[in-house]
């Protein structure tokens, strides 16, 4: 029961239950409280569409033929989804909310479920994807700039890092000072920053080590 | 005046009849159980060796001593018989050909003991001693003895290895139970033969001048093995009881084990449309909570609720359904069978809880159809009910009552009586529901489960209090052959 074939990168919910009933209620629910959502009958369903873009969160019954909602999220995991997991469950099974907990789940709520604790963990779960998909692309654009530097400005950007004046780096790569100069304004220039402090931020969250200095 | 040996004799004799009438009483109750048969019939076997052994001790002449003399053996060989047989049935081991011969040998001599003019023992007897016993004087014989008495002893022997034999079996089977028993019973009776058969060859050799004095040994004998059988009857009753206690706790617990498969499957059957009806009446509220609401999407919101309270309404009739096609077979029952089936099983439950328990049964009551199983769940649960309503405190009178008797429209009736408190009137019409419960580790499914099954059967089930206190709950049943369709 997909109602849109394409999964869109604005934040949804994704609903999966084996019950049409259940499926068709709670999508009314979302869309009468302004959420946009996509319903899936079968956890195959869902697996086969999903891809690491989808953005929003999965609210997923626990009890499902076939597949239950315990082994679809393990499914996800080693996709490398990180989309947030909200469960429903018919009773309270708690070994199972403490497993799906353990593996990253937001909450775990009892079915009948009230609509106000639905939409509260739908919102938790939608501020965790963001700021997961935030952090994601901050780190994607820093390498996509990383990836412009060529391997002597990159040697240049770790001694920096490291905190070497133009001097010490210019007799460490065997170079005039001027040259170092360059490089360094070339590497703010294609990171896009403007400060040495800036620069170490960034180096930091890409992962980049400081260079040893040379005895 | 009656002779002091009248009055011993006569004492044992009471006491070896009383023993026979006491374990042939509980040999009638537990006919499977030869023992205590054999143990009655050696009782008699002594009763009747102590009235000759007595004759023959107040014989005022030869003639009459040699006249009662031969009746020794007849007691004898059933005293035999009846050590045989219960070692065979009380040890539950032995040789079975020793067994044989013993008794063998033993009817041999009887037999050529009647056959023989003046018995086996004496050929002839020359004159009769008086020898002082119990400060009164028992006649002796003194004469020429017969090669015959030497396989009569001879046949004791037989009897001796039987037992010794036996005895020695059931001691390497090990238990402490069996060893106890080895040593005790087959100990005695060996130590009977030991004393009675060198005593009874040094008298007829002339050697030792003494009556037989068999009936005292006999006595002895028969003390031990009625000590040791007491025992057993003690611990039966034991094991009874906890057998009984076990049986009221393995029916509570599958009783939950059901309900809790039951509850599971409802509580998942129930909880899909009950999900779908909040979170569609909630999508209506907030719908509702704007300007301009859709009214098709209402319209259509409104039509699943419909649908999916029909869904559960579904759910609950497939499962009455199922409990009564699945388990309510038709077989034709009395009522007061069922009655006392359970009985049986929880009057000790009840005795243990100090509470008196009363049954009083209709008689021709109309035969039901049903499930045995089924209606005794319901009469024990309303029996653990009443139990758990007079409690474990010291009111009184404690006591519970099970009547059967004719219902309305020809069917019959049961009803539980406790002398508990009563039941709170606000109570009274919703003790039936399932999960109301007035106990802190209730279920509240007990008399719900009652009442599916009862109304399973066509019948109806009440409860109020009554007039003299405490609480009745009752349910009838229709006779068998009316109809069993409610809806």
């Amino acid at each position: 029961m997909t109602s849109e074939a394409s999964l869109a990168s604005d934040p949804r919910v994704y609903l999966v239950d084996d019950d049409a009933a259940v499926l068709r209620a709670l999508q009314r629910l979302l869309a009468a409280s302004g959420i946009a959502s996509t319903a899936f009958d079968a956890p195959q369903r869902f697996l086969a569409a999903i891809d690491c873009e989808a953005a929003g969160c999965a609210v997923l019954d626990l009890a499902m033929p076939g597949l239950d909602g315990l082994a679809l999220q393990q499914a996800l995991a080693a996709r490398g989804s990180t989309l947030p997991i909200v469960f429903l469950t018919g009773r309270g099974d708690i070994p199972a909310s403490v497993k799906a907990m353990k593996h990253g789940a937001v909450d775990f709520l009892t079915k009948p479920v009230d609509a106000g604790l639905l939409l509260a963990a739908i919102r938790a779960a939608f501020d965790r994807d963001a700021r997961a998909r935030a952090e994601r692309d901050e780190r994607r654009s820093i390498e996509a700039r990383l990836d412009t530097l060529t391997p002597r400005e990159r040697e240049v950007l770790r001694h920096l890092v490291a905190g070497r004046l133009n001097k010490q780096i210019a007799a460490d790569l065997g170079t005039a000072e001027k040259t170092i100069k360059v490089h360094r304004a070339r590497v703010l220039a294609k990171l896009g920053v403007r400060s040495l402090v800036d620069l170490a931020r960034l180096a930091q969250s890409a992962g980049i080590d400081p260079a040893a200095p040379r005895a | 005046m009656a002779s002091t040996l009248v009055i011993v004799w006569s004492m044992m004799g009471a006491a070896c009849l009383t023993l026979a009438l006491v374990y042939g009483g509980i040999w009638l109750q537990q006919r499977s159980e030869h023992a205590y048969l054999h143990f009655a019939l050696f009782a008699l076997a002594i009763v009747g060796f102590g009235f000759v052994e007595l004759r023959l001790m107040i014989a005022p002449d030869v003639a009459t001593y040699a006249r009662v003399q031969p009746w020794t053996h007849l007691p004898l060989l059933f005293a035999a018989i009846a050590i045989v047989g219960f070692v065979w049935h009380y040890f539950g081991t032995g040789r079975l050909w020793l067994a044989a011969a013993a008794i063998g040998v033993r009817a041999l001599v009887t037999a050529v003991n009647f056959w023989l003019p003046g018995g086996v023992n004496f050929e002839r007897i020359d004159t009769l001693v008086h020898v002082p016993l119990l400060g009164d004087f028992a006649s002796v014989a003194k004469g020429v003895s017969t090669p015959w008495t030497h396989v009569g002893q001879f046949g004791w022997l037989l009897l001796f290895a039987y037992v010794g034999d036996a005895a020695w079996r059931l001691w390497r089977q090990g238990d402490m139970q069996r060893r106890w028993r080895a040593v005790w019973v087959g100990g005695s009776v060996l130590l009977l033969i030991a004393i009675g058969v060198p005593l009874s060859a040094l008298i007829h050799a002339g050697i030792v001048q003494s009556p037989y004095l068999v009936m005292p040994m006999f006595l002895v004998v028969l003390a031990t093995m009625g000590y040791g059988l007491t025992l057993d009857v003690v611990r039966a009753a034991r094991l009874e009881r906890q057998a009984a206690q076990h049986r009221v706790e393995l029916a509570h617990l599958s009783r939950i084990g059901m309900l809790g498969e039951l509850s599971g499957s409802i509580a998942h059957e129930l909880n899909q449309p009950l999900t779908s009806i909040l979170s569609n009446a909630q999508a209506a509220q907030l719908l509702l909570a704007r300007d301009g609401a859709d009214v098709a999407e209402l319209r259509a919101i409104l039509a699943d609720i419909v649908d999916d309270d029909r869904r559960a309404g579904e759910v609950i009739r497939r499962l009455r359904a199922m409990l009564r096609k699945e388990a309510v077979p038709h077989h034709r029952l009395d009522v007061n069978v069922v009655v006392r089936e359970v009985g049986r099983i929880m009057r000790n439950d009840l005795l243990n809880r100090g509470i008196a328990f009363d049954v009083q049964q209709a008689e021709r009551l109309p035969a039901i159809e049903g499930d045995r199983i089924q209606l005794q769940q319901v009469l024990m649960n309303l029996l653990i009910n009443a139990c758990e309503a007079i409690g474990e405190g010291t009111a009184s009178p404690r006591a519970v009552r099970v009547q059967t008797g004719r219902g309305p429209d020809g069917g019959v009736e049961v009803l539980v009586a406790d002398s508990g408190p009563g039941i709170a009137t606000e109570q009274l019409p919703r003790i039936f529901d399932a999960f109301f419960t007035t106990k802190a580790q209730g279920t509240g499914l007990g008399l719900a489960v009652c009442r599916t099954i009862v109304e399973a059967h066509g019948g109806r089930i009440w409860a109020r209090n009554s007039p003299g206190g405490g609480a009745t709950v009752g349910f009838s049943l229709p006779a068998a052959g009316q109809s069993h369709e409610t809806q």
